[in-house]
């Protein structure tokens, strides 16, 4: 039985997973404190975090109907993230295994990711392209089998979620923005302006998307405000579209120069419905298989985190106590 | 069966065991800002040494600040979980008050003096509050924690007292020169911060037989003193995101 806890960005989370079976998966989420700020500021979620994770864990561990003490592995997310947050739910990790003598296993936000494909209801089993694109982050990488990561493409600036959110802001929608821009978007013509998004290039994989945005705001401020009412849709269409495209052509492109068949997803933008069907179209188009996990497994979770610790290797105590937390770093450890 | 006391404000962290009369064994660690890699492998060895697991604890008691607020987060996080996972009673203790009392039980003062423990607040500032020594082993504050620059809060001990005042902490020596100048301030010379934990027994005893509690678990968190450092450049980028 194996509990997982996840803090590296604004959501607390805890789950309990047994074999593959997710018992409980408790994600609290923040959002609200920070849309004040329109973005997450760090402090204020670590504050959050360390009032809010030993609550969350009695939650998980009171929903999943079992005892903190037949926890057997503890799983925590190490890296990448907003180093104040995962020192939270490092030390809350650390102390709880050690107060129940159990063993750790610290995972890479990113292989939770690619893990929460392994959960049911359908799970699935590499080898797999799987995009991650969210607000924070916004990779592809290859998986020849569990553990194993090529990371073939990411973003050198603004995270896709990000970029959404922004341009969600541009067009005076809330925060975070990326799902109203969604619903904006369906009423409107993606042809109706031509955003260009950077690193448009055969071969490159990488991502970049301050330029967009930028070219967003340099056209609504030249645009004529009557303009910009009748054909908001339109304009929040193209712009959601020339984010997508660019994610859906890179992982098409990858999965081609890996000759795998089978593409997974994961992150917050995986809700977005342009990317679902676009990625439907082009993988039904090629024969290929396309996977998404329901969305509270796309999102930031600890289930993901839980089942990224099921085939990695756990230190036992006390080796475990003196594990710290990086910002930076991905999949490897 | 001992408790366990973590205090992690400043960057040398404290951890003791003890029981209600007595001080087992302490040490402090200098984490400098790796108190999250440095504080459970220091609990490990301290209770090794005496022959103790971590099942051994009977309480969990966790200084509250204010400090360092990534420092205050890993004690607290730590302590909190531990008697989460214990199902131990845990309780918060101001760190000042502690502090208070180490530098009463390493310079004696006499019934009713006062004592000014300073922590060093970065950003040139420093945290403190003046207390007054109550009996033997018990402090009774006289001011409100203070979040201030050295001279300030010379203008405000000036205001005070006959008699002088027992002074330090990592605040008092960080701006030792400053504090020198005031006659009134008798300046403990060695950052004794181990001494902050040694309070703990005399302000929590009497509650360290009570079983575990959730609630008052959930309770402690750190005393910020400060708002949330939201820097008005980071915000203006949030708002203003295409601007570079
Ligand atoms: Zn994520």
């Amino acid at each position: 039985m194996i509990l997982g806890i996840e803090t590296s960005c604004d959501d607390t989370c805890a789950a309990v997973l047994h074999g593959n079976e997710i018992l409980s998966s408790i994600i609290s989420s923040q959002t609200e404190f920070h849309a004040l700020y329109g973005g997450v500021v760090p402090e204020i979620a670590s504050r959050h975090h360390l009032e809010l994770v030993n609550a969350v864990i009695a939650q998980a561990i009171a929903k999943a109907g079992v005892e903190l003490n037949s926890i057997t592995r503890i799983a925590v997310t190490t890296r990448p993230g907003l180093i104040g947050a995962l020192l939270v739910g490092v030390a809350t990790a650390k102390s709880i295994a050690y107060g129940l003598g159990v063993e750790l296993v610290g995972v890479s936000h990113m292989e939770g990711h690619v893990a929460a494909n392994y959960l049911p209801p359908d799970p699935v089993e590499p080898p797999f392209v799987c995009l991650i694109a969210s607000g924070g982050h916004t990779s592809i990488v290859f998986v020849p089998r569990r553990g194993e990561h090529k990371l073939l493409g990411q973003t050198l600036d603004d995270a896709a979620g990000e970029a959404l959110d922004k341009g969600a802001r541009l067009l005076g929608l809330g925060y975070p923005g990326g799902a109203d821009l969604d619903t904006l978007a369906a009423d409107g013509a993606p042809g109706y302006v031509t955003f260009p998004v950077g690193l448009d290039k055969p071969g490159r994989l990488d991502f970049s998307f301050s330029g967009v945005k930028t070219a967003l705001y340099y056209y609504l401020r030249d645009l004529d405000p009557k303009l910009f009412n009748e054909h908001r849709a339109d304009i929040a269409a193209s712009y959601q579209s020339a984010v997508i495209t660019a994610l859906v052509k890179k992982t098409l492109a990858a999965a081609a120069s890996e000759r795998c068949n089978q593409i997974c997803i994961g992150g917050g933008v995986s809700a977005n419905t342009e990317l679902r069907r676009l990625l439907a179209t082009e993988c039904k188009r090629r024969g290929m298989r396309l996977h998404i996990p329901p969305p509270a497994l796309c999102t930031d979770n600890a289930a993901m985190i839980a089942s990224a610790a099921r085939y990695l290797p756990a230190k036992p105590l006390p080796d475990y106590l003196s594990l710290g937390a990086t910002a930076s770093g991905g999949f490897a450890a | 069966m001992p408790a366990l006391a973590i205090d992690t404000a400043t960057e040398v962290a404290a951890i003791a065991l003890g029981d209600r009369d007595t001080l087992l064994a302490e040490s402090s660690i200098s984490a400098g800002r790796s108190h999250l890699e440095l504080l459970l492998p220091a609990v490990h060895e301290l209770l090794t040494h005496n022959n103790l697991a971590i099942q051994d604890v009977s309480a969990v008691v966790a200084g509250t600040g204010p400090g360092t607020f990534s420092g205050l987060r890993v004690g607290i996080s730590t302590a909190r979980a531990l008697a989460q996972a214990l199902k131990v009673p845990s309780y918060g203790f101001s760190t000042l008050e502690a502090l208070a009392l180490g530098l009463l039980r390493s310079k004696r003062g006499s019934n009713n003096c006062l004592v000014l423990p300073v922590i060093d607040a970065r950003r040139g500032q420093v945290f403190a509050r003046l207390y007054r020594k109550e009996g033997e082993s018990a402090v009774v504050p006289e001011s409100d924690v203070l979040c201030l620059n050295p001279a300030d809060l010379l203008k405000q001990i000036s205001g005070f007292a006959n008699g002088k005042v027992i002074t330090g902490g990592n605040g008092a020596l960080a701006y030792r020169k400053i504090l020198k100048t005031s006659r009134k301030l008798d300046l403990l010379d060695s950052d004794d911060s181990g001494n902050q934990v040694c309070a703990v027994w005399h302000l929590r005893a009497a509650n360290i037989d009570n079983g575990y509690d959730e609630n008052q678990m959930l309770s402690i968190v750190p005393e910020y003193v400060r708002e949330p450092d939201a820097d008005k450049t980071v915000l203006l980028r949030m708002r203003e995101p295409w601007l570079k």
